[in-house]
């Protein structure tokens, strides 16, 4: 058996802080999908919605977000803001704010894309049937939008783990950068710790995205 | 801004917006083809590939690129495994594009109506030449909107590429920042130098979509 | 007696637990129009793509010719060769012009020259009206003329036994005739069918033999003057009656 350099992992606290490497990274994704997911609900029914005004700046702002990679953005807001206005943004904060303009944007498309894609008749059955308006969102179509998006929505959260690996270029301790420490710290030691520890951030990302892909799924399975 | 900066700089932003380009085709190139082979062995369930595929899937789609990086760039060369920097790029973009080019082909396979299989067979054409004259052809077209779309996505997936020292359009504006503290001409020209890149990607994206709308397959 | 083109001996086609074809046995002499009848979920369906070998099969033999029809077999590529079908719905190549929809099989599948097939393709397509079509994509096409087309690449291939599935259960009522009337065409040249459809005045014309089934079993076998005027079994009568309809007396309340 070669050396892997996994018994770097069970020295001292090496795993643990591992471990809360990875806690630091999903502590960020949690904060951004909390604030992307009420917000794109909100901005994603303006989107389906009937305002030629509003939808246009939304069109917009949604294809800046789609076309820019994240990491531009997350330079843009980290480097960017401490030359325009003065800020002295955190790593964390400001990843942050670009994952929660990022997710805000992939949610209110994926609202819109579940609320257009109800049939026509389906709004004009309910109303032959003598609803209302109200009537009809409220057992109608929201009942429907709902299980198409959740599936989605639990989607985006693991999209949204993945994406926060990007920190680590910012200068954030997170997972990476505790891998980096180990690595560096036990270079005589194991000089193939790199294996053995990327090895097993890799298997804890995995660990931390795949449970939720195959809830996704399921739901996806069970409702489609 | 300084025009006088951005000038001189230009070129550096040029020689690396080339290697986010060619890493990026040749790393888009490798995932069609893997998720190509994924898809065909997925969708023809052929016995125990099918579950190599499924695994490699998985773990491709559930984890980030930069990690798969840190792996294949720090982590192999332990084994004996080593590549150039700009290899591992590739690498990487082909283990993290495969499954998502994977799943593309196999909806574009899966909407192939079955019908269509049948009266190929019922001509008397054997498995290989259903999937190549009948299936395919229609899957590719039927996988356009999925296929762009993730085309575009590995092409700024590439923005972390720095993180093996490539010297790519992020390298190149944390460099100048760095060193010059000039960091408006620097954004700026990381963000026209990533538009030039992604908009006419996005742009060909949109036309192909709507003719083949147009052209509007099936019944 | 001439040796069957088509033998069928105790068929038995089974999805899971449901029995759906049950015991068929049937001989179809070279030149025959057999067009088989019955409500649907009979199986007359499942029958004809057990003969193409598109389904699997629980029990029985059938041979064309003296060939075993047999889905494992390494010839069925050969032996499908020797079956056309044309299907319910439109399964045309939508990615192919017409012309192209015809030549694919007769040069991949048989390696004919394509001047050769071209030649026979638009004679073909001359004689079912769609000469000027050639060129044009399925989705140019209406449903008529896309089963028309269907008709014809079918019978590029010089099978010796023709299938039609149900071919104008799909189409609006004013395209049916013109499909039916090449069906008709190809039974006046004496080719061997089996024509599986609701179309009752059709299948009186077409018929040399018309097969009942109910239930997964063929329940009469008979000329069609004798089915459609005296049917024996009470089945086959309760089944012609749902296409006559009775004028309704208004009740007052």
């Amino acid at each position: 058996m070669p050396d892997l350099g996994l018994e770097v992992l069970l020295k001292g606290k090496n795993f643990i802080r591992l471990l809360e490497g990875l806690g630091t990274a999903l502590q960020i994704s949690m904060i951004s999908v909390a604030v992307s997911i009420p917000l794109g609900i909100v901005l994603g029914i303006f989107m389906a919605g009937k305002n030629p005004l509003i939808k246009a700046v939304l069109r917009i702002y949604l294809e800046i977000v789609r076309i820019m990679p994240q990491m531009v953005l997350l330079f843009l807001v980290f480097f960017g803001t401490t030359r325009a206005f003065g800020w002295n943004l955190s790593g964390e904060n400001a990843s942050i704010i670009v994952f929660s303009f990022w997710g805000t944007a992939e949610m209110s498309d994926l609202v819109r894309g579940a609320l257009i894609s109800i049939p026509v008749h389906q709004y004009e059955s309910s109303e032959a049937l003598g609803m209302s308006r109200m009537q009809t969102y409220w057992y109608i179509i929201i009942p429907q939008t709902v299980r198409r998006l959740i599936p989605l929505a639990i989607n985006l959260i693991t999209r949204m783990i993945k994406t926060t690996s990007l920190i680590l270029m910012i200068g954030v301790v997170e997972i990476l950068k505790v891998a980096q420490q180990i690595i560096e710290a036990n270079r005589m030691s194991s000089p193939n710790a790199a294996f053995g520890i990327y090895l097993v951030v890799f298997l804890l990302y995995f660990l931390a995205c795949w449970p939720i892909s195959m809830f996704a799924g399921y739901l996806e399975r069970k409702w489609g | 801004m300084n025009w006088e900066f951005i000038m001189k700089y230009l070129p550096m932003y040029e020689r690396a917006a080339w290697l986010t380009v060619r890493i990026g085709a040749a790393g888009v190139a490798c995932a069609i083809i893997l998720g190509l082979i994924c898809a065909v062995i997925q969708y023809e369930k052929i016995p125990f590939l099918r579950k190599i595929a499924a695994v490699y899937i998985e773990l491709s789609r559930n984890t980030p690129l930069l990690i798969q990086l840190f792996f294949i760039y720090y982590g192999l060369p332990k084994i004996g495994i080593q590549m150039e920097a700009g290899m591992c790029g590739v690498a990487g973009l082909a283990f993290l594009g495969g499954s998502y080019m994977a799943e593309a082909f196999r909806s574009g396979l899966e909407a192939v109506a079955d019908i269509q299989t049948e009266s190929a067979l019922s001509l008397g054409m054997n498995r290989i030449q259903v999937m190549r004259y009948v299936v395919l052809p229609q899957a590719v077209s039927f996988s356009v909107p999925a296929f762009m779309a993730n085309v575009i996505f590995l092409l700024k997936e590439t923005s972390v590429f720095s993180a093996i020292s490539l010297m790519d359009l992020m390298f190149t504006a944390k460099d100048l920042i760095g060193l010059y503290y000039k960091t408006t001409e620097s954004l700026f020209l990381l963000v026209v130098f990533y538009l030039l890149i992604l908009l006419p990607v996005s742009i060909a994206g949109s036309f192909l979509e709507r003719r083949l709308r147009y052209a509007g397959f099936g019944s | 007696m001439e040796e069957p083109l088509l033998t069928i001996k105790h068929l038995v086609k089974r999805y899971g637990d449901q029995m759906i074809l049950n015991d068929i046995s049937l001989n179809i002499q070279k030149g025959q129009a057999v067009v088989v009848v019955g409500s649907s979920g009979c199986g007359k369906s499942t029958l004809l793509r057990c003969i193409n070998a598109l389904e699997p099969i629980q029990g029985g033999i059938m041979k064309l010719g003296d060939q075993v029809i047999d889905r494992e077999s390494k010839s069925l590529t050969g032996l499908r060769q020797k079956i056309g079908m044309v299907f319910q719905s439109y399964d045309l190549f939508p990615h192919l012009t017409v012309l192209n929809n015809i030549l694919l099989a007769p040069m991949k599948v048989q390696r004919r020259k394509k001047g050769e097939v071209t030649e026979e393709a638009m004679k073909l397509l001359e004689r079912v009206g769609l000469r000027e079509k050639a060129n044009s994509f399925p989705r140019e096409l209406s449903g008529g003329q896309k089963q028309r087309a269907a008709i014809v690449r079918a019978l590029c291939m010089h099978p010796e036994l023709l299938l039609f599935d149900e071919v104008t259960a799909a189409l609006d009522p004013e395209m049916v005739r013109e499909v039916l009337d090449v069906i008709l065409d190809l039974a006046a040249q004496g080719r061997t069918m089996i024509i599986v459809t609701h179309e009752m005045q059709f299948a009186r014309a077409v018929a040399d033999r018309v097969l009942f089934l109910d239930d997964g079993r063929i329940i009469e076998d008979e000329p069609p003057e004798i089915f459609f005027e005296n049917p024996k079994t009470e089945r086959a009568k309760q089944f012609l009656n749902t296409f006559t309809f009775h004028a309704v007396k208004k009740q007052t309340l």
